[in-house]
């Protein structure tokens, strides 16, 4: 081919090239640049939202993982307190019953006593009415069957208890 | 003058009243005076006042001691 010169080409494709040569530049300052500027400054937004999420996410973590050990905490705390509740009450119910033993032997021993006291108090009045019915009844027989040669032994007998001569 | 009083049980016949009397005058001495007194409760046996003393030989209080003993018992 022979050398090139361009002042063999149409005219039309260097108004052309030129015309996007031109475009080129123009948008490059007036589209291009903003664009950026724009996109720049929306991935510097993204991107710290992006941060501000990690850490919004982290501190959650960390609360909720302080809470689950807190609620742990608590869990245990009630399990131990049930238990002891549990240990107490089955205590007291043990001394319960065995005070209701004890008040129902006692109860018991009191009223076996009491019967025994009763009857010892039974037999003794009877005793002693056995013994003023026999007592009567002597009294009776005494005085139906008494001679007054007993009186005169009873005289005799005052005499020589009581008085000696010249009293 | 000593006064004697005799309270006697419904058993006690005059003549053991009198053979009590006279005893009384051989025993004590001095002027005395009786007072016979009858009482049914006696049973048996006399009680005598003198002096401000009384000397108490019924049966009903020999039987009262004997049955107080054996309550006692």
């Amino acid at each position: 081919m022979e050398g090139f010169d361009i002042r063999n080409l149409p005219m039309d494709l260097i108004l052309n090239i030129l015309n996007i040569v031109l475009l080129f530049v123009i948008v490059r300052a007036l589209v291009w640049k903003p664009v950026k500027k724009f996109l720049d400054a929306r991935n510097e937004k993204l991107k710290k939202a992006a941060e501000s999420a990690a850490a919004d996410k982290a501190e959650a973590l960390e609360t909720k993982s302080k809470y689950e050990a807190l609620i742990a905490d608590i869990e245990k705390t009630a399990a131990e307190t049930e238990e002891k509740a549990k240990k107490e009450a089955g205590m007291q119910a043990e001394k319960i019953i065995a005070d209701a033993e004890k008040k129902a032997e006692d109860i018991k021993s009191d009223a076996l006593k009491s019967a025994e006291d009763e009857k010892t108090r039974a037999l003794e009045n009877m005793r002693s009415d056995v013994v003023d019915l026999a007592f009567s009844i002597s009294e009776k027989l005494i005085e139906r069957n008494i001679k007054d040669g007993d009186n005169m032994k009873i005289a005799e007998k005052f005499f020589d208890e009581h008085l000696s001569e010249g009293e | 003058m000593k006064k004697v009083v005799i309270t006697c049980s419904e058993s006690v016949s005059d003549k053991t009243y009198e053979h009590i009397c006279r005893r009384f005058g051989e025993r004590c001495g001095g002027e005395l005076s009786f007072e016979k007194k009858v009482s049914k409760e006696l049973v048996g046996g006399f009680t005598v006042a003198v002096d401000g003393r009384i000397y108490d030989m019924s049966i009903k209080t020999q039987m009262e001691m004997l049955k107080k003993h054996m309550n006692e018992g």
